[in-house]
């Protein structure tokens, strides 16, 4: 179980890293050729306008000056204004988080739950000529580009057999009053599945392999042997007592993955003109919107840190010999 | 000579990674095997003068495959045949003005359009010495005066002669070598739209004129869905990406009202103006039509005119400096429908690039959106994502998700241009293919933009019968910029030298690049500006032994490896 002590000081480093994240990518962007003015000042106007709009959006301020404005708002939940959309940047986020949240967390949780089971069936049926036979088939899915298999299924599936659209969310006509309506009607469902699919049949290939090894290690246990010997039937080996234990691996894998899912899959989020936050990410690097880049990977950062830490509060309640409070 | 395009770009691709082989050879071989062709080598160079390499910036490959090609190919024939080392460089926009402003280049290539049909910001904003564009450097007391002048130049006649010097000027000097004359490829589904109304303009299909008279053939053709290459993200006609970036500035043309509008013929026509009368130089009257509504049903006066002009006046948003800002001195309400506005020095372009570039904003809407927002000072950081756009062009702003979808309604109870169709949404699509395969299924009707190969537009409407392609010669150039001011392209007779190599290449990247939907160019003012275009614009041929001829008579000399080193006693630096 988990103690006060450990919590505070876990959280504390928490802070800290999630501060030093902050600070990197401040400078980091910075660093980037280029600047922002690209979409701040029109082309062929005087210096002295130029200047004056500059000014305006403080970045004639000393970099130190900057960035004691920056951390002051981001620790006041102001993650500031696109320069590129001039819209606040947590508005432009909310619009493509929900939709690359949802594209993301179904694709994991179909990989890892699929994946999960496959790899222990595998490694149950270790030697057998079907087990060699899923290798091929999990190495061959592994090795295959999620924006490859995305133009596959696309090409097949929405251009050439029309069953669903070439991209985007919704159909042309279709209209929500809610995020919620939306992701529950059939019409966004439909736009969802080949997306899905294509980052799905990547990611399957590593909850398989990962599942498996691990499963192989503990099927030599002596508890498993002991399940054997009480007469517990196979099926229930396998799974409470085999996968249970094998399982914990997969929980810090999917942990981080989720942490990650934020990020989206930028190239399977432009295959289906997906309007997510991972091309978003990706766009305002390069236009140097600084704010919005900013507070894309701050996002970023703060799923992966804190999934981080859900993860290990999840190895106590599946593990109990797991203790988070020992040094 | 490339036999094919494939060929061809195959050849460019391998340019650049030679490029840097044959620099290096240069350093360490005695070049034995360069091919010098007229160039005479004279040993034992200076190193001092030997002519640094140079880069070549442009977009990226990604952004404009066909721009970034050019561009290769030009620069491996500048140095295959002059000894000039050029690198080519796709760049992300974003960098852009710092390395211009910087003057962190060789050579920069893009393209330039008036973007209304009159050639005085081609003329001023680029070339003349102070301009905020002149990033290339380029000076010329004798030039500055001519620009300036055909800007006071209110005589038609008088500024034509004027403008033609001033292409004169620039032909000879060639601080610009165009590479080609673009045209705007668009693609119709010809089942659903009336192929014979759509009205064609320098904007290709995507002009005001098409937009209120393209007639559907069926229900499906009432709502047209088109594309465009970037997700439109600003619609706030006070703002700089919104006047300024294609991606944006046909959602302000289609929901405002000008005062003028650049015909199909690149004429200026009175749109919610009825005439002007010119007072003196300096003063003009302008008639407003008496039927102008707003899209919520109010009446647009001379006092929403007045109340545009005087807010850029006041508050001085950026992207309004040039036209209006340093034009105009007062505006003054002369009855219901009449305004007068009072110059402060004659302003030849004043009806098509200030009355015909300045959207009319409905005075009552827009005080009540800036008490609202609080940006009385500056109206410009005003979104319209989440709210509604009141203005009184012939379409109205309509549902809008950032990024998936932006639809227009038309708007019925405009007194002159009620569009035929009912509605045009935008939708997008991140990729060429997925746009190629839209429109061939039918989920696109138009492609209002095209910024990939015509030659695929072209296969798709062989392929398919409803499909028809368009183009239309544009006002635009896509044109190479010296930087005036770094050794050797301070030197006129080295750019002569340049103009002439490109314009040996031109054919080729014309018909092997473009696949013949392009043309050659020579002036920096396109003959689609028929009244403006000096057909007698100077340009250099006679391939690469007459550059070789220029620079060997300005004393430029080449090793022998063939690299340019300056003529005798100049060193680099």
């Amino acid at each position: 179980m988990i103690n006060r002590k450990y919590l505070a000081r876990r959280l504390a480093l928490m802070g800290v890293s999630f501060f030093i994240v902050v600070t990197i990518l401040f400078f980091l962007f910075r660093q980037v050729p280029g600047g922002p003015t690209a979409h701040l000042v029109a082309t062929g106007v005087p210096q002295d306008v130029q200047e004056r709009v500059i000014e305006s959006y403080g970045l004639n301020e000393p970099l130190w000056k900057q960035y004691v404005l920056y951390i002051t708002n981001v620790f006041q939940g102001d993650l500031g204004h696109s320069f590129y959309y001039n819209r606040p940047v947590i508005d432009i986020i909310g619009d493509r988080f929900y939709n690359t949240i949802i594209l993301m967390m179904t694709a994991i949780l179909l990989a890892y739950t699929v994946g999960t089971y496959i790899g222990a069936q595998l490694a149950w049926i270790r030697g057998s000529s079907m087990e060699r036979k899923g290798m091929v088939a999990v190495l061959f899915f592994r090795s295959m580009p999620a924006f490859w298999t995305g133009i596959l299924l696309l090409y097949i599936f929405a251009f050439q057999l029309e069953l669903f659209p070439l991209g985007g969310v919704r159909g042309i006509d279709a209209d929500y009053s809610t995020q919620l309506g939306k992701f529950l009607s059939v019409d966004f469902l439909h736009h969802l599945v080949l997306p899905v699919l294509s980052i799905a049949i990547f990611y399957v290939g590593f909850p398989i392999l990962l599942m498996r090894s691990n499963m192989l290690e503990v099927l030599t246990e002596t508890y498993i042997f002991t399940a054997r010997a009480k007469g517990v039937a196979e099926r229930r080996v396998m799974l409470s007592h085999a996968a249970r234990n094998a399982i914990l691996p997969i929980v810090t894998a999917l942990g981080i993955e989720f942490g990650f899912a934020i990020g989206g899959q930028v190239l399977i989020e432009t295959v289906f003109s997906w309007p997510g936050l991972g091309r978003e990410m990706v766009d305002a690097s390069l236009r140097n919107d600084y704010p919005l880049a900013q507070g894309t990977f701050i996002l970023l950062s703060a799923m992966v840190i804190s999934m981080n830490f859900m993860a290990d509060l999840a190895y106590t309640y599946l593990d109990p010999r797991v203790e988070l409070d020992q040094e | 000579m490339a036999t094919s395009r494939r060929k061809l770009l195959e050849q460019i691709g391998g340019a650049g990674a030679s490029l840097g082989v044959v620099s290096l050879a240069g350093c360490f071989s005695g070049g034995e095997d360069t091919d010098l062709g007229n160039r005479e080598a004279t040993a034992d160079l200076p190193s001092e003068a030997r002519v640094e390499e140079m880069t070549h910036y442009t977009t990226t490959e990604a952004y404009w495959s066909e721009r970034f090609h050019a561009v290769q190919l030009v620069d491996q024939r500048l140095t295959e045949h002059l000894g000039l080392p050029v690198e080519p460089k796709g760049l992300e926009l974003s960098a852009w003005p710092e390395y211009q402003t910087e003057g962190r280049f060789g050579f920069w290539s893009s393209n330039w359009s008036s973007g209304d049909g009159d050639p005085d910001s081609q003329l001023m904003d680029t070339f003349t010495t102070d301009a905020g564009s002149n990033y290339w450097r380029y000076s010329n007391e004798e030039y500055d005066e001519i620009a300036r002048e055909q800007r006071r130049a209110t005589d038609p006649d008088e500024r034509q002669e004027l403008v033609y010097e001033a292409q004169r000027i620039l032909g000879e000097e060639r601080p610009e070598s165009q590479i080609v004359y673009n045209y705007r490829t668009h693609a119709i589904n010809n089942e659903r739209i009336d192929e014979d109304s759509v009205v064609l303009n320098f904007m290709g299909i995507r002009n005001i004129w098409n937009l209120v008279s393209m007639e559907p053939l069926n229900d499906e053709g009432r709502t047209i869905v088109t594309n465009n290459f970037d997700p439109t993200d600003s619609l706030n006609p006070l703002h700089q990406n919104t006047v300024e970036a294609l991606r944006n500035v046909w959602g302000v043309e289609l929901t405002h009202d000008y005062l003028y509008q650049t015909d199909p013929e690149m004429n200026p026509q009175p749109w919610a103006a009825e005439g002007h009368d010119w007072v003196d130089e300096t003063t003009i009257d302008v008639q407003l039509r008496s039927d102008l509504v707003a899209h919520d049903g109010e009446s647009i006066t001379a006092e929403d005119v007045v109340f545009t002009f005087d807010l850029i006046l006041e508050t001085e948003p950026p992207i309004y400096t040039n036209i209006v800002n340093t034009v105009v001195d007062t505006v003054e309400q002369r009855g219901d429908y009449e305004v007068r506005f009072v110059l402060g020095e004659p302003y030849a372009p004043f009806i098509t690039s200030t009355l015909g570039r300045v959207p009319i904003l409905p005075k009552h809407y827009w005080e009540e959106i800036m008490a609202d927002t609080g940006n009385e000072d500056t109206p410009w950081e005003i979104s319209f994502i989440d709210r509604d756009l009141v203005a009184s062009g012939p379409f109205i702003k309509g549902r809008w998700e950032q990024g998936e979808r932006l639809e227009f309604d038309a708007f019925e109870d405009h007194p002159f241009a009620a569009p035929n169709i009912d509605k045009r949404i935008e939708r997008n699509l991140a990729s060429r293919d997925a746009e190629i395969n839209a429109l061939e299924s039918g989920e696109y009707d138009t492609f209002e933009t095209w910024f990939g190969s015509p030659s695929d537009l072209n296969e798709l409407a062989e392929e398919n019968e409803h499909i028809s392609m368009v183009k239309h010669l544009t006002d635009t150039r896509m044109a190479m910029w010296s930087q005036c001011e770094r050794k050797p392209l301070d030197d006129v007779a080295v750019r002569q030298a340049v103009n002439t190599v490109v314009m040996a290449t031109q054919q080729e990247i014309i018909s092997e690049i473009f696949d013949d939907i392009a043309d050659p160019a020579y002036s920096p003012i396109s003959p689609s500006l028929e009244f403006w275009h000096n057909p007698d614009t100077p340009v250099f041929e006679g391939g690469p032994e007459a550059a070789v001829e220029l620079l060997t008579d300005a004393g430029y000399r080449w090793d022998e490896s063939g690299h340019l080193h300056l003529p005798e006693g100049e060193t680099v630096n």
